[in-house]
């Protein structure tokens, strides 16, 4: 599979003044999105996710390093390079003179969209947004949800290759940011189409993208499916088993099965922490106890969230860094 | 050069939507030619009874007035340029065109065609105001044909659209520096005088130049104008406006 974004060591130096001291927001970052592929770039306030965004965008040069989108450099063909992009920004600001026809027709204008194709295309959008009754209203009377869609439409109206969307249910009521995850997933649903979006809500990035980047302080800290971080963060699934009355030798026995890597007792259950998938282990251990008398009554997997994983990354950066020299 | 075309249309778009911004400049282009006209068609009637007074009233006069009108009918040129950049960063809305594949180029070639077109029709609004109200003052009388009619007619011809590239260049270069439409205004005013000073000035020698010279001071000019709009592109840097847009 091709590489629609590929960087390597991005970094962005925000030169000081007087005022301000100079501030490294993006550090020696290495990034490959295959395409087709929806990304989740994941970090706090002033992690660099919307820097990282706007240098793979081209409206920042990076101090350092190179990168691709799409085969082209970001250095070299900018102009290319946002051809080919979609950027959908955290702050919708809108011309809100214009109507939300009038607004995707400038843009696909913009990006040189075949004359003929543009009707088609903008009412494709609108109507995908759930705005075309509103095709003609101005957008300054437009709520902040449809805001967001309407900026999102900008984005995709000259069906781009490479889609930003930075932070793009923020501020939202839960009806609207619902609204905008349901089209961002159909949008999604598009296998030449790859998504990078910025986010702080975490079940969003679970529910969207089926990879996350987690960055912190300019240096993205981990990659990959959530399940992967999971497992390579917290070491593997637990199962928690309750029992009628657990005894040290039913945690014995589940520690000695084949997939099990660790098993503790805690009150009447036992914690299993499991090394192989859940369908391989999880018969045996149910076999291996009833063949022992015990009387299970419940088997749960022990699910860490996101939020869990997120602030785990987060945080055990944070310290090494403070701890580093 | 197409993109820059469409950016000026939107932007005129936007500019004619927010009312005072237009009234602000537009009132005082509609107003002061219909005062210095009145003043001019007063002495032309007084002419009219001593001939000879005519040529030395009007040379001191005409020249100046029309320079004057010249450049507060361009002055809408600024008043939009400094709404170009400094508003759509206040508005958050520049991070969306930067993004398009538009050059720093067209960008500001749009910006300045946005500015210039209705500072165009405004000046030469303004002109065509000021002779109608002399005329009309006049009661009905011809300007006579001496030298400071001659040199009115041209400067506005000429000077309206060199002063409003002049100072929509400039105006959209402050407007790039600036964080707030508001801010942006109060700096243009710094540009403006001097070159509405300057643009009085040189109004008021034309009386006294030569065509050859005149057609040298215009080819200058228009080096000028292309040189600010070289240099303009290269003010606006994507990078700086967005570096600054946190």
């Amino acid at each position: 599979m091709s590489a629609a974004i590929e960087a390597h060591g991005i970094t962005r130096i925000y030169r000081g003044s007087r005022k301000r001291a100079e501030v490294r927001a993006v550090d020696r970052v290495d990034l490959r999105i295959e395409q087709g592929e929806v990304v989740a770039l994941l970090g706090p306030n002033g992690a660099g996710k919307t820097t990282m965004v706007r240098v793979l965008a081209c409206l920042l040069r990076p101090t350092d390093g190179a990168a691709s989108v799409c085969g082209y450099g970001i250095r070299e063909q900018p102009d290319t390079v946002r051809a080919v992009c979609g950027l959908s920004t955290e702050t919708p600001g809108l011309y809100e003179q214009l109507t939300a026809a009038q607004y995707l027709t400038f843009f696909a204008r913009m990006y040189l969209v075949p004359e003929r194709e543009i009707a088609p295309r903008v009412d494709d959008q609108l109507r995908s947004a759930g705005l075309w009754d509103r095709r003609a209203d101005r957008l300054g009377t437009f709520s902040k949800g449809m805001r967001q869609k309407i900026n999102i439409a900008r984005a995709l109206v000259h069906r781009p290759r490479v889609v930003f969307l930075d932070e793009p249910t923020s501020g939202l009521d839960v009806e609207a940011a619902r609204s905008i995850r349901e089209h961002i997933q159909e949008l999604s649903q598009d296998a030449d189409t790859t998504f990078l979006i910025c986010t702080h809500n975490l079940s969003e990035a679970e529910r969207l993208c089926g990879r996350i980047a987690v960055m912190n302080r300019g240096r993205i800290v981990a990659t990959g499916s959530p399940q992967e971080l999971k497992d390579r963060v917290f070491g593997g699934r637990a199962l928690r088993i309750r029992l009628r009355q657990a005894l040290p030798q039913h945690r014995d026995l589940v520690a000695s099965l084949p997939g099990v890597e660790q098993a503790e007792l805690e009150n009447s259950q036992i914690l299993a922490r499991l090394s192989a998938a859940e369908e391989e282990v999880n018969p045996g251990i149910v076999r291996a106890l009833v063949a022992a008398g015990a009387d299970i009554i419940s088997l749960s997997t022990e699910g860490r969230s996101l939020e869990d994983l997120y602030l785990r990354l987060v945080h055990s950066d944070s310290e090494e860094l403070e701890q580093s020299p | 050069m197409r993109r820059a075309w469409l950016i000026a249309r939107k932007d005129i778009r936007e500019v004619f939507g927010r009312r005072a911004v237009v009234l602000r400049a537009l009132i005082p282009a509609l107003v002061l030619p219909v005062v210095y006209g009145a003043m001019v068609g007063h002495e032309i009637q007084a002419a009219q009874e001593r001939p000879d007074r005519a040529a030395a009233a009007l040379g001191a006069t005409l020249p100046l007035f029309a320079a004057i009108i010249a450049v507060v009918g361009a002055l809408l040129a600024i008043m939009i340029t400094a709404d170009a950049i400094a508003g759509e960063k206040e508005r958050r809305t520049i991070e969306s065109l930067l993004a398009t594949p538009a050059s720093d180029l067209e960008i500001f070639v749009g910006k300045v065609m946005a500015a210039l077109m209705p500072a165009l029709v405004s000046g030469y609004l303004s002109g065509g105001i000021f002779f109608l109200a002399a005329r009309l003052a006049s009661g009905g009388h011809a300007l006579p044909a001496v030298p400071a009619t001659l040199a009115a007619a041209r400067i506005i011809l000429f000077g309206v659209p060199i002063i409003a590239v002049v100072l929509a260049s400039l105006g959209v270069m402050v407007s790039a520096r600036c964080s707030t439409a508001a801010s942006a205004q109060q700096l243009s005013g710094t540009v403006f005088l001097p070159v509405s000073g300057l643009a009085i000035y040189g109004s008021l020698q034309i009386t006294r130049w030569s065509t050859a010279r005149l057609a040298l001071l215009m080819a200058a000019l228009v080096i000028l104008c292309a040189l600010l709009l070289r240099l303009g592109a290269r003010a606006l840097g994507r990078e700086e406006l967005v570096a600054r847009l946190d």
